[in-house]
This record gives structure tokens, C-alpha cells and sequence, in this order.
């Protein structure tokens, strides 16, 4: 007689577990799935059972490998791929070329920033390189970054240094730039800020080669940076949205801020659908309001401002809150332009 | 709550009757996958087995690990060989592999599944007496200290082994103390440095696990050695398992360390069935209790965020640095073939050959395919990094009935060609005849050793012993025993490599091998070509 609600509970909860797996067999996972290659710094979002689920009751199972998003042009095999979701419009040209698309979405945009931490950050604006937005963000003077790399001046050299003494070049932690966009975007805004021109590109093969062995998708180095913090690197180049997305599900580490580019540039990530369910995917994420505030939450740019607005609100970055607006934005390059300064990055990295 | 409590416990224990782990109710269900994961993968990943069992009960996916060395793993998957019969590769590190120049599209997605740094893990007493207990050295007081004799270290052979390939990289890039990734004129101007930092090295390895194993025995032998650079994991698991009479102090360079990220990746062509299969494996190995388990029994650091350190974890003081890898394939190799022929303690390698009646015809040939490859004439990657290096002296010793007369090589550090010819010419006249005196070449190749380090005792001597079959003539086990009983120290730490070929005894084999601290090698199956080229790891 005792006993009676234990027996009620474990009914209950056996019941329970039944109905959930039953849910489960009518639900997601019976459904064939749509597939994507994805840039990695996406791949979080795609794993969020709540974005699982908002594909689901459409009658989609969205599967996603992450891979650095220039990969994806070049050594990634397209055939089996319902969509590509490279971080950019150059790099989704580059995959439209690889494989015919049947349509281009843009459901978000993230700008490039640099994952680091506060007492960096105090240490690199006492040297000029780093200062306040009017707005409060930290903002990176790229220009007096390129000039400490190019004079190879390391952290140990910086006087009043105890934040990071270490004799290492002072050097933006980036991917390998003929795989990832996110490199290839850095690569192409420090082109620009030092005018183009062969001398630049000597100086911008540098910012790479000095660095050492590179990852091949902007997750891998920014993860590194979550887990390991400055026993990993400094200052980490990544998007906006992974920053955000940390913040949100705590997993920063101490004394962690987010520094942003000065100039920089908005990556809008493009959806390359290869057939009609790659497509409903895309569609999805521009219209569907779930999906869309989903990555807002997830630190994505979303078309309406007031959806990821709040979001931003939420993350102290530097003791001030993300600028809704960037200002200092620079047009995205010209195409041909970064092709050709990217094949000739991959042929010096890679002889 | 009560409520919630009570299902919890429930829960629990109908996890614990079925005895599969229940995926985390907030990280939703498992991937699952069904049959077999065909991973490639290096030998320090064996103590990962206890959680593949578990990830196997949770996909559904038997995650089956072939090992090989790095090198071989890198030249398979480069050639496009790997693909055959295996679906992904599993290394402490792709930095190598990412480098080659063959190596782009044959390589899927990768996940990181731990990390753990390369370190010098010292006698607790040693340490102390060094003044690294409190104070952090750098790479080059490490290497000052080794130079002067002031400890000895093992650490694996760069060329075999991802660990001492970063260590490698770690104290060249530490020295040269530029800040950079280094190049491959910056090498030469190291050689001094490097080599006083090689000279304290006094045990080599061709894996990590088994340095770490031939350590523990020699704690406990006439000649130890005092420290051990390896990966974190492998030192504090040391620690943990109590194999030794003091503890490893684990120190951490100051200047900074190379840290091995072990990424599971799949190859590029796999089946949508091992894509499935990778998928679920890497999802699972990846949940924060997977990464928690992983921590607390390999004491590697777990790759995800939101996971607090174990306290074993160093250093106390604070920062790690990570030290670049060299970001160019030229330079990534210089610096190995560089170890070889011009940083490493130079080697003494002592060759037994069997070379009695049934040795004849394919045997014989096989044996001089091997000995020809390691002369010059393999010329793969793994054929350049295993060839005879430069500044080596090489002792053939045939024997049958009798032992025969030994042949000396030495190896000039530059311009091997003339005595890398000789010694093709040597092995091409080898013929097979008569019987089997085993235990008397083994005499008369240590005692030539105990001669040769009197005279030269700056290398690392080591002996490989291959015959086809049992003892027939000559002194027998038991005799062999108690003549080694009585040597010095030094001769007796000095390890033999048994081959087991053809119908060799393998209880005898492996009693030779656990004696002297070697090894046995089995080329009962294969080619004696791969397992000549293994055992160059060890020597």
C-alpha cells in the first residue's frame, strides 16, 4: 500500500519514457535527412536540439559536417551535399562555381572580431593598438597590429607586460586562409590597409606564415581559446557569433572580451542550396521567426535588428555592451581581387 | 522536487540495469550508428578503449583501432592507401600530416577530442636538486642542464612519434627564440644547442606508451634514468598508477610547450555508412561527460569549454604558452632528418642475422629487401625518415653454426652515399647455410658492444636479433641468462629487438626482448621491410 506512488511514479515515468521515444521515432529522426557542409563556426547552432526540432515540424532532419568554409570549393565533395553554408558571398561564389546552385540565401551576418582578454586588451590600448569605440566596444587598431607584426615585435618586448610576457610574435591566432573564410577576410582587410601592392603581399603571407601550422575551420582555434584560454593564444580571430554564443551558454573563460576589427567588415553568411530541400533549408532560416530568433540567440546578425538587438544586450564584453551598429565598415572586396590574393597566399603557405 | 529526485533515481538505476550510459536529458539523445568505425590510429590511443566500449554501447558503433606509428599513418593516408580498408585516422596530432604537400583531400572533417602537451616529467629528488620543483626553466636551462649531465631524460624518436617530434619542435622553436614559426635556415644555426640538449638523452622509444613502459622498468633496474618528456597524460598516468619509487615532478617549460589535440578525422571517400558511424562516435566522445571521463581517466584536458580542470593539471603558477609548429612542410621534415643525421646522440646499431640453411631463397631475400631500404634505397617518406642516418656506425653480425665475422659501418654526418653503397654491396653477398647458434651471436654482439661504447660511449647502443627458427647449436637460454646476469650495467641496459620470423621460438624471443629492456617485433604476417623500418624508431 506504501509502496503505491512509487509504482504510480515508475508507471509513470516508464510511460513517460515510452511516449518520449515514441515522439522521438515519429519525429526527427525517421525523416530523411537534408544534408549540409557547413562552416564549423555554425556547427554549434545546427547541434541545438531546439533548432533540430524547429527543422523537424517542418518535416526536415538537417544533418551538418563542419568544414572550413573555402574548403568547401575546393576539397569538401559537393555531390553529397543538399547545401553549402559557407561564412560568406565570396566564399558561396566559390562554391556556386565548384557545383551549380539552384538559389543563394542570406539569412545572417556576423562581423569578424577578436576573441581575447581584458588584460590584453588594457595592454594593447597602453600601446595604442587597442582603444574604446565612442559607442564603448573595444575596437583594434589593425593598422598599428600590422606595423607590430611587421617589425616582428613580441609580447615579451611590450614594457609593463604581465598579462601575457611570452616570446611569441604579437599575431592574430587565425585559420589557414585558403581554407576558412574567416582568415581569408583578415587577410584581405590587412591587404587593403596596407595598400595592395607585392610589399603587402609579403607582409600579409607573414601574418600567416609566422604564426605556425594553422587549423582549417574557424571553430577548431576558437574552441582552443574557450577551453585552454591564454594558455592557448592572445588574441583569437573569430566571429562575432561564436563570441556571443559563449557568452550566452557561459562557457567563456575568465577575463574573456571581445575586441573588434578597426576596419572591419560584415560576413554575411550565404546559404548555397544544390536542390529543392537544400532551398526549404535556406528559406527556413531567412523567414521561418523560430529559426530566425534561434540565431540571434545563437549571436547571429539576423535581417531584423530588433530580434538580434537584445540579444547583443545581454553579453558584457569590456564592461560595455555589444554595438548593435558597427561603424568603421569597410564594402565587402572585390572578388577577384581576394581570389587572387588567396591563390597566391595558398601557393607561399603551401610550397 | 521530490518528484524530480525521485525520477532521477529511477532513471539512474534503469541506466544502471541495462548498463549503457544514458545520454545527458539536456544534450538530447545519442547519435547512433551501427556496425563498425575502421579508425587508424596511434598506439598512445589505446587506454581510450574503456570509453569506445562505452560509446559503443551508446551508438551502436564498434569503433575498431588499427595502430601504426604517426609517420606510417601520414605516408598512408597522403599515398590515398589509407582508404582501402580503413574509414578514418585517429593521431595525437594532423599538424605533420596537414603540412604535405599530398595530403589536402584526403582528409573529411576532423573533431578534437582532448588535448594534452608535450612536458618533462622528472625524479621528484632530481628535480629538486635542479630548483625546478619551484622555479619553471626554460627550454634552454632544460637543455643547458641535459648538456652538462646534470640528468638524463628518455623521450621518443621524432621520427616515429608524435611526442618526440614535438618536443622537437618545441625546444628548436624555444631556442631559436624568435617568436615565430621556424624556418629551415633557421635550423642550422641551432645544431650546437640542440645537440647538448640531445646529449642527456639515454633512452629512445618508437612510441610513447612504450618509452613510458621501458621507463618504469628501468626505475627499477641497475641503470635508471631520471626524467621523461611525453605527453602530460602519460606522465601523470604514470603518477596515478604508483609504478614508480618516487613520482614524476611534471615541469613546464616556461618559454612555452607544443600541446597534441587528438583530432578523429574521417578520410575523404568514406561510405555513408562510416560517415554515420563517425558522426555518432564523435558526438558522443564530445558530450561533456564523455570529456569529463576522458579527463579524469587519461588525464588528458578535455577539448570542450564548461569543464573544470582536474587538480593534477598544471603548472600551478599560471600561463602555458603554446609554442608555433612550423608552417611549412620543408621545415616541418628538416627538422627531423635534421635530428637524425645531425642533433640526436648518434646511434650504434648492432644487426644478428640468421643466416642458416632456412634462411634460403625468399627469407634471405626479404631480409635484404629490408636491410637495402634502410641503406638508401626506399625512398618514401617513411624510407627517408628510417633510413641509415648520418654520424650512425652499423654492425652486420651474420651468424649460423658459428657467429661470423661482424662488419663495421660508420657513417660519415655528411656524403653517406659511398658507405650507404657499401653496405648494399654487403648485404647483397649475404647467403644462407648451416645452423642456428642464437645465444652465441648474442654473446659475441654484446660483448663487440661492451668493446666498441669503451671506446666510443657517447651512443645509443641497441641490438636487433632476427632468426627463422629455434636454437640448434651453441650456448642455450639459460647459459645466455647467466652470462648477461654478470655484465655491467650499461651493456646490460643495452635492449635486443627479437623479430619473430618464420618459426621463430616467440617464448624466447620475448624472454631475450623482457631481459635487456627491448622489444619483439612480428613479421610472421608481414614483410620484414615494415618491421626493420619500425624497429629504426627504437634505436
Amino acid at each position: 500500500m506504501r509502496r503505491r506512488p512509487w509504482t504510480i511514479l515508475v508507471t509513470a515515468v516508464v510511460l513517460a519514457a515510452i511516449g518520449a521515444g515514441l515522439g522521438w521515432y515519429l519525429g526527427a529522426d525517421h525523416l530523411d535527412p537534408v544534408r549540409g557542409v557547413v562552416g564549423s563556426e555554425k556547427a554549434p547552432f545546427f547541434a541545438d536540439r531546439r533548432v533540430q526540432e524547429a527543422f523537424a515540424r517542418h518535416g526536415l532532419r538537417v544533418e551538418t559536417d563542419p568544414r572550413g568554409s573555402r574548403e568547401m570549393a575546393t576539397t569538401v565533395p559537393l555531390g553529397r551535399y543538399d547545401f553549402a553554408f559557407p561564412g560568406s558571398e565570396q566564399a558561396a561564389d566559390r562554391v556556386r562555381q565548384a557545383r551549380p546552385a539552384t538559389g543563394s540565401y542570406a539569412p545572417f551576418r556576423s562581423p569578424l572580431a577578436v576573441a581575447t582578454f581584458t588584460p590584453v586588451a588594457d595592454l594593447l590600448a597602453a600601446q595604442g593598438v587597442a582603444r574604446r569605440a565612442p559607442e564603448g566596444h573595444w575596437v583594434l587598431d589593425l593598422t598599428k597590429l600590422l606595423e607590430l607584426a611587421h617589425q616582428d615585435k613580441r609580447w615579451d618586448q611590450l614594457p609593463g607586460n604581465v598579462a601575457y610576457p611570452a616570446r611569441r610574435d604579437i599575431l592574430l591566432t587565425t585559420t589557414h586562409p585558403g581554407d576558412s573564410n574567416s582568415a581569408a577576410v583578415y587577410a584581405w582587410l590587412a591587404l587593403m590597409r596596407l595598400g595592395g601592392g607585392a610589399g603587402a603581399v609579403e607582409q600579409v603571407v607573414k601574418l600567416f606564415a609566422d604564426q605556425g601550422g594553422l587549423e582549417r575551420s574557424t571553430e577548431d582555434p576558437f574552441e582552443k581559446y574557450l577551453a585552454q584560454g591564454l594558455n592557448y593564444a592572445p588574441l583569437v580571430l573569430a566571429y562575432e557569433a561564436q563570441y556571443v554564443d559563449a557568452a550566452l551558454s557561459g562557457t567563456l573563460p575568465l577575463g574573456a572580451t571581445l575586441v573588434y576589427l578597426s576596419p572591419t567588415t560584415s560576413s554575411t553568411h550565404t546559404v548555397v542550396a544544390f536542390d529543392g530541400r537544400g532551398g526549404e533549408v535556406g528559406r527556413l532560416l531567412t523567414t521561418d521567426p523560430e529559426l530566425v530568433r534561434l540565431a540571434a540567440e545563437h549571436g547571429f546578425r539576423t535581417a531584423d535588428e530588433s530580434v538580434f538587438a537584445p540579444v547583443l544586450a545581454r553579453v558584457p564584453a569590456g564592461g560595455a555592451a555589444l554595438p548593435t551598429h558597427l561603424t568603421d565598415l569597410v564594402d565587402s572586396p572585390d572578388p577577384g581581387v581576394v581570389e587572387s590574393l588567396l591563390t597566391t597566399l595558398n601557393q607561399r603557405l603551401r610550397s | 522536487m521530490k518528484k524530480t529526485l525521485a525520477l532521477a533515481v529511477v532513471l539512474a538505476l534503469a541506466a544502471g540495469c541495462t548498463g549503457k550510459p544514458e545520454p545527458n536529458a539536456s544534450e538530447g539523445p545519442f547519435k547512433r550508428g551501427s556496425g563498425t568505425l575502421r579508425v587508424l590510429a596511434g598506439s598512445e590511443l589505446t587506454d581510450l578503449q574503456p570509453i569506445l566500449e562505452e560509446a559503443k554501447a551508446a551508438t551502436g558503433v564498434t569503433v575498431k583501432l588499427t595502430e601504426i606509428g604517426t609517420l606510417d599513418g601520414i605516408e598512408r593516408v597522403a599515398a590515398g592507401t589509407a582508404g582501402r580498408d580503413q574509414d578514418a585516422i585517429w593521431f595525437s596530432s594532423n599538424r605533420y600530416l596537414e603540412l604535405h604537400p599530398d595530403a589536402a583531400g584526403r582528409i573529411d572533417v576532423s573533431t578534437k577530442v582532448a588535448n594534452s602537451p608535450v612536458v618533462l616529467g622528472l625524479r621528484a629528488s632530481v628535480a629538486k636538486q635542479l630548483g625546478w620543483d619551484k622555479h619553471r626553466p626554460t627550454w634552454s636551462e632544460i637543455a643547458t642542464a641535459a648538456g652538462e649531465g646534470r640528468f638524463t631524460y628518455g623521450m621518443t624518436n621524432p621520427a616515429a612519434s608524435n611526442s618526440g617530434y614535438s618536443a622537437l619542435v618545441s625546444v628548436a622553436a624555444a631556442l631559436a627564440g624568435t617568436g615565430r614559426a621556424l624556418t629551415t635556415n633557421e635550423i642550422t644555426a641551432l645544431t650546437p644547442r640542440l645537440q647538448s640538449f640531445f646529449a642527456g638523452q639515454s633512452l629512445t622509444a618508437g612510441s610513447s606508451g612504450w618509452l613510458a613502459d621501458a621507463y618504469v622498468k628501468r626505475q627499477a633496474g641497475d641503470a635508471p634514468v631520471d626524467g621523461l618528456i611525453n605527453y602530460e597524460s602519460v606522465l601523470l598516468s604514470v603518477n596515478a598508477g604508483k609504478r614508480l619509487p618516487e613520482p614524476l615532478t611534471v615541469v613546464y617549460p616556461a618559454d612555452g610547450v607544443v600541446t597534441a589535440d587528438y583530432p578523429l578525422t574521417l578520410l575523404a571517400g568514406a561510405s555513408e555508412q562510416a560517415r554515420t558511424n563517425y558522426a555518432a562516435v564523435a558526438d558522443f566522445l564530445r558530450r561533456p561527460s564523455t570529456q569529463r571521463k576522458l579527463m579524469e581517466s587519461t588525464f588528458r584536458r578535455p577539448a570542450v569549454p564548461g569543464i573544470t580542470l582536474a587538480k593534477a593539471f598544471g603548472p600551478a603558477d599560471g600561463g602555458l604558452v603554446e609554442l608555433p609548429f612550423p608552417s611549412r612542410y620543408e621545415a616541418a621534415t628538416a627538422l627531423v632528418t635534421g635530428f637524425g643525421d645531425t642533433l640526436r646522440k648518434p646511434a650504434r646499431t648492432i644487426y644478428l642475422l640468421d643466416v642458416s640453411g632456412s634462411m634460403k631463397g625468399a627469407r634471405i631475400k626479404g631480409l635484404q629487401t629490408a636491410l637495402l631500404g634502410l641503406s638508401g634505397a626506399d625512398t618514401s617518406l617513411s624510407g627517408s625518415l628510417t633510413r641509415f642516418n648520418g654520424r650512425e656506425q652499423v654492425i652486420m653480425l651474420p651468424f649460423s653454426t658459428t657467429p661470423k665475422a661482424p662488419r663495421r659501418f660508420d657513417l660519415p654526418e655528411t656524403g653517406r652515399q659511398a658507405v650507404t653503397g657499401q653496405i648494399r654491396g654487403y648485404v647483397r653477398g649475404l647467403a644462407a647455410s648451416g645452423d642456428t647458434a642464437i645465444y652465441e651471436a648474442l654473446v659475441r654482439g654484446l660483448d663487440l658492444a661492451r668493446q666498441l661504447d669503451a671506446a666510443d660511449p657517447g651512443r645509443f647502443t641497441s641490438v636487433v636479433l632476427l632468426t627463422d627458427g629455434e636454437r640448434t647449436v651453441g650456448r642455450t637460454l639459460a647459459g645466455f641468462r647467466s652470462w648477461h646476469a654478470k655484465l655491467p650495467a650499461k651493456i646490460k641496459a643495452i635492449p635486443v629487438f627479437t623479430v619473430l620470423f618464420g618459426e621463430s621460438h616467440v617464448g624466447e624471443m620475448t624472454q631475450i626482448a623482457t631481459l635487456s629492456g627491448g622489444r619483439t617485433f612480428d613479421a610472421r604476417s608481414g614483410s620484414l621491410t615494415g618491421v626493420f623500418k619500425e624497429i629504426r624508431g627504437y634505436q
